[in-house]
């Protein structure tokens, strides 16, 4: 029965698309009221609406004449930014080239994306947010599943239906802007565009594909981090060295450079300030410096489940917010291996880890003491961790436990639905232990 | 897309043109076409359009309950959709008048509201395109038949097209697009009407064959009926129009062409649809004058069934119903009609629509033929032409034979040949079956005929009544092409039974009081006095749905407002008073733009634009930096804000003239 679902849905989609691309707003009100004109007008003994209904057919066979008589050849590329955000309205470019000989007028434009209706294994194993409160037969039946599922790789456009495009004269090139609200972190892949002709009526459209295979990365939402306080002391790093090619606080003097706000009295370079007149700084070579870790928790979760999806928001969050002058932030996370990203002092940047984000997906196979044990054998060089983690079970609060007993400061940001949550092995730092609420993430990361 | 001026208007006239409602469609119009001149509009929120919505939703019930109540069943979809513009009416006027583009989805149905209520998005849909189809069907609902209604619906919905116009193609081909359709379509209406008229034939035919073969009783039903219900004083119609010192007049309902062991059957009782000519009015066949007229008044159970009509009806008027069959004895029979009809016959007796006799109209039961033979030959029934064997027939039957109820009558078919040669009296059953098959045995057509005598008039009611024991059978001769009525049944038959159905004055002022109340309910002028009510009714119920709600609202609004301000830090903000200043002189910022976008669309119309920027920054502190705003901050926004506002009104004071 769910395969029967399954499948009328998607062919019930491939039916709503190609009618969507193949009548207008004007012909799909034609359309409808054609076919109330048919309900009404069933009897012609005791209405007069069937004459309504072939008048309206009538109306749209004439436009359907129209339909094979349109010819063009044209070029498409886009012009992407390289990141957008999930949820965050993102614009771009797209350059139509007229490569026919006809000047076109009066043309639109449709964005083909990807094919985003899920697989039979995605629709049955990802329920939609608040799934559990919907009725049984909407459980049952799981079409606001499927609906979701769709909205997941579908961008929604800010202005509905085709875009118009300008007239266009025989080998010139326009272009056009659009707005789309990504809405979900991954990859937004286009594959092409379809050029749509009205007819005479404007009901119905005449079609030219052109192939335009593009993608960009989505990267997922972040919110503005307030209250993170973990210490900032440096640690020894071995081999510090070889990983950063930037300044550290080694006793191997490098060069001098301007004074920074933050930078130490002690190390200001007197006689240069007094030559150059403005404050100077030595610069050493670095193995002693300021190092966080970023853990999260990918164990357990569903893709697009709000309680992961707010663990990776809020983990894109302080990836993006960055963290005190010329420190390192590690993202620790688990996927098919376990996998250590190092951001910062000339490493890979900020827009790096949140590529990584915006690919990252929940581990399944492996158990929690897998990143666990990733952490700790790097807790020594660590001046902090911040866990993001989605559970907080006995695995979870140990690891916890084991990183505060090495003396490291932690931070624990735990995503859960549930009200109540007890600290464990946080309950004497109240303040290091924070919820994080899917749907409430603004204010959650935002607090004092 | 925004439909063209007067599209909506030439809707509503139209589709009060169509229903008859065309004080009110003229109101409608002119409401939805004065946006155009009245400038003011207001601002709704999706909570005023919900209760808008549910009010109009609260009217259309009504209007079906009053349908249910007064109409019937097969009529109330047809009159329900005619007035669904009526209904929906506010909520399209609210939208025309509101600032909004549309009207949520979610206001249109309990559904999107349960369904999208935690989404952001909404679904704004312009109900102006959806009303004037609704207009152009409910138009159609009338049916009112005459080229009028297509020419109309063309000419709108080639208005309500032209926005949408490709701009690629010149209007001649657009012209010549619509014209074709056009004519494609007319053609395509009448292919439609043709084939229905010919599934309904070829389905008719199917099911009266199965009839024949499955229940070859069904059609003869009624002869037992009449003799059932003769003794019953209940009035079953009533009769306006023929002379009360004139001769009965004879209704009919069906005839039957074959007697089989004192039964009559109709064989292969074909019904075939009659085209109505628009307006209640009926064609039965060709015209003749000078015409006499009858009005009939009869209950329709359930809204359908076989109409009593004179001999030679050829036009029916005024009766409201949604199909008209007729088959080849003559039996009429409506469907979808109102639970009283009131109907209007035009007949002339040499109209016959019957069809022609055949050789079973000749048939006579071989288990009679001596009886029949020998009367004939000893009573001298003969004679060259049909009238004089039909003369001959009932002088027969004014010689010795009576009529009587005595039941002792009833039994089989031997009982017709003891009553021509024995008992020599019976009641109307009788006396019309013994004559259909003498003229037959003589050589005549003949079939047997079913109906009412119209003899009783009523001085109570003005009006001739028709009671179940006016129920009658009578024969029809084939005379001169055309089926005359023969009846032989001694003509004191009402007199008798009138003197043993006994006292009536009671149960005739019941019938009267019933009739009246159900003329109330049923006669379309009443029902239209009566719809008048359900405004005051309906505006009732609207001012007790805001007065109920509005309570909840002002509660509602007051906790959502503390909610506002708690989870929007800057909600207070100062530089609000700039933004509405610029939204009164300008234009309102569009639903989720940022201020800063906002305040760049303007700039190019008002220089002095770039000196709010500052306080913008102070403001967008406030609203967006976790901590907010300092006293100090707050206080200088403030002062900002009021410098700035001062400003402009005394530039503004400058500018005006004089």
């Amino acid at each position: 029965m769910r395969r029967f679902f399954f499948i009328s849905f998607r062919k019930f989609y491939a039916f709503h698309q190609r009618m969507g691309r193949r009548f207008t707003r004007s012909g799909r009100l034609v359309l409808g009221a054609s076919a109330a004109a048919a309900v009404v007008g069933v009897d012609t003994n005791r209405t007069l609406a069937f004459q309504a209904f072939t008048l309206l057919l009538s109306l749209l066979a004439a436009a359907f004449a129209f339909t094979p008589f349109f010819r063009g050849r044209f070029t498409v590329s886009r012009r992407l930014p390289r990141f957008g955000t999930a949820e965050r309205p993102m614009g771009y470019h797209i350059r139509i080239e007229n490569r026919s000989a006809k000047p076109q007028r009066g043309l639109f434009l449709f964005e083909d994306m990807a094919d985003p209706r899920p697989d039979f294994q995605t629709f049955l194993e990802t329920p939609e947010p608040g799934e559990a409160e919907r009725n049984r037969f909407d459980r049952f039946v799981r079409f606001y599943r499927w609906q979701w599922l769709i909205s997941l790789k579908q961008p929604r456009f800010s202005s509905p239906g085709p875009t118009p495009l300008p007239d266009i004269a025989p080998g010139e090139t326009v272009e056009v802007s659009v707005e789309i609200v990504p809405t979900a972190r991954g990859r937004l892949r286009f594959q092409g565009a379809t050029i749509a002709r009205p007819d005479p009526l404007g009901l119905i459209y005449s079609h030219v594909r052109v192939d335009a295979p593009q993608t960009m990365t989505i990267l997922p939402r972040r919110y503005p981090v307030t209250g993170r306080t973990l210490p900032e002391g440096r640690r020894y790093q071995s081999g510090g060295v070889a990983l950063t090619t930037a300044v550290g606080e080694s006793d191997e003097f490098v060069s001098l450079r301007d004074y920074r706000p933050g930078d130490s009295l002690r190390r200001i370079h007197w006689r240069s300030w007094a030559r150059t007149g403005r404050p100077v700084v030595k610069e050493y070579l670095d193995e002693f410096f300021v190092r966080h870790a970023l853990v999260l928790d990918t164990f357990g979760g569903r893709k697009h489940d709000p309680v992961f999806e707010a663990a990776v928001s809020a983990a894109a969050s302080f990836a993006a917010a960055g963290g005190p002058q010329d420190s390192l932030l590690d993202l620790m996370f688990m996927g098919d291996e376990a996998y250590c990203f190092t951001a910062g002092r000339g490493l890979a940047g900020t827009d790096r880890l949140l590529e990584i984000l915006a690919g990252v997906g929940p581990c399944r196979d492996k158990p929690f003491d897998a990143l666990a044990s990733l952490t700790l054998s790097r807790a020594a060089a660590l001046s902090g961790c911040i866990c993001v983690l989605i559970a907080w079970d006995a695995a979870r609060r140990t690891f916890v436990g084991r990183l505060r007993a090495m003396g490291l400061p932690v931070m624990v940001y735990l995503a859960t639905e549930v009200d109540e949550v007890d600290p464990g092995p946080m309950a004497d730092r109240p303040d290091r232990f924070r919820r994080l609420r899917p749907g409430r993430m603004a204010a959650d990361l935002g607090g004092p | 897309m925004r439909p063209p001026r007067f599209f909506v208007g030439g809707c509503l006239l139209f589709w009060g043109w169509q229903t008859g409602f065309w004080e009110a469609a003229a109101l409608m119009a002119a409401a939805v076409e004065s946006a155009g001149v009245v400038r003011r509009r207001w601002d709704l929120t999706l909570s005023d359009f919900n209760r808008i919505s549910d009010a109009c939703t609260t009217v259309f019930i009504g209007m079906v309950l009053w349908l249910l109540a007064t109409e019937a069943a097969a009529r109330i979809v047809f009159i329900a959709i005619q007035w669904l513009p009526m209904a929906y009416f506010p909520l399209l006027l609210v939208q025309i008048y509101s600032t909004g583009a549309g009207v949520d989805l979610r206001a249109l149905s309990l559904i999107f509201r349960k369904g999208h209520k935690d989404q952001d998005r909404s679904v704004i849909i312009d109900l102006t395109y959806p009303y004037g189809i609704l207009c152009i069907l409910s138009a159609g609902a009338a049916n009112v038949r005459n080229p009028g209604y297509y020419l109309a619906a063309l000419l709108l919905a080639a208005v309500g097209l032209l926005p949408s116009r490709s701009r690629r193609f010149s209007p001649f081909v657009w012209g010549a697009a619509v014209l074709t359709a056009g004519a494609v379509g007319w053609c395509g209406q009448a292919g439609l009407q043709r084939l229905q008229g010919m599934i309904e034939e070829k389905g008719l035919a199917w099911f009266a064959h199965l009839q024949v073969e499955t229940d070859p009783f069904r059609a003869v039903t009624a002869i037992g009926e009449v003799g059932a219900l003769k003794p019953s004083d209940r009035i079953r119609f009533r009769v306006e129009g023929p002379d009360p010192g004139g001769d009965p007049l004879l209704l009919r309902e069906t005839s039957y062409n074959t007697y089989r062991l004192s039964r009559w059957y109709a064989i292969k009782p074909r019904f075939a649809p009659v085209r109505p000519l628009g307006g209640g009015d009926w064609s039965l066949g060709p015209s003749r004058s000078p015409a006499r007229t009858a009005t009939v008044i009869a209950p329709l159970r359930r809204g359908e069934g076989l109409l009593p009509l004179p001999s030679g009806t050829f036009r029916i008027t005024n009766l409201p119903v949604d199909g008209l069959s007729v088959n080849a004895y003559g039996a009429v029979r409506a469907t979808g009609g109102p639970g009283l009809v009131d109907y209007t016959v035009r007949h002339h007796p040499t109209v016959s629509s019957d069809r022609p006799p055949d050789a079973s109209d000749r048939v006579v039961p071989g288990n009679l033929s001596d009886a029949l033979y020998g009367i004939m030959r000893l009573e001298g029934i003969g004679g060259t032409s049909p009238e004089e064997i039909v003369d001959a027939v009932i002088r027969f039957f004014e010689r010795g034979f009576a009529y009587s109820l005595d039941p002792t009558l009833g039994g089989g078919g031997m009982d017709l040949a003891d009553f021509l040669l024995r008992r020599r009296a019976g009641h109307c059953e009788y006396f019309a079956t013994a004559t259909v098959l003498l003229l037959r045995a003589a050589g005549v057509p003949a079939r047997y005929a079913v109906g009412y005598s119209v003899q009783e008039y009523s001085r109570l009611e003005d009006c001739f009544v028709v009671r179940d024991r006016h129920a009658h059978a009578w024969a029809l001769a084939w005379i001169d092409g055309v089926w005359r009525e023969v009846d032989a049944t001694p003509p004191d038959w009402s007199r008798i039974e009138s003197e043993a159905a006994g006292w009536t004055l009671m149960s005739d002022l019941w019938s009267w009081l019933r009739f009246r109340i159900s003329w109330l309910r049923w006669r379309e002028e009443a029902r239209r006095r009566l719809v008048w009510l359900l405004i005051p009714l309906g505006l009732v119920l609207i001012r007790r749905f805001y007065r109920d709600r509005g309570g909840d609202r002002r509660l509602r609004k007051a906790v959502e407002t503390r909610r506002v301000l708690k989870i929007r830090p800057g909600a207070d903000s100062d530089f609000y008073r700039i933004e509405a200043y610029l939204a009164q002189r300008w234009f309102r910022r569009g639903t989720g733009e940022p201020l800063s976008h906002w305040l760049q669309r303007l700039a190019p119309r008002d220089p002095d634009i770039q000196r709010v920027l500052p306080l913008l920054d102070i403001h967008y502190r406030g609203r967006f930096h976790g901590e907010g705003l300092s006293d100090r901050e707050r206080a200088a926004l403030a002062a900002g804000v009021d410098r700035w506002l001062r400003e402009q009104r005394n530039r503004e004071a400058a500018a005006r003239p004089g």
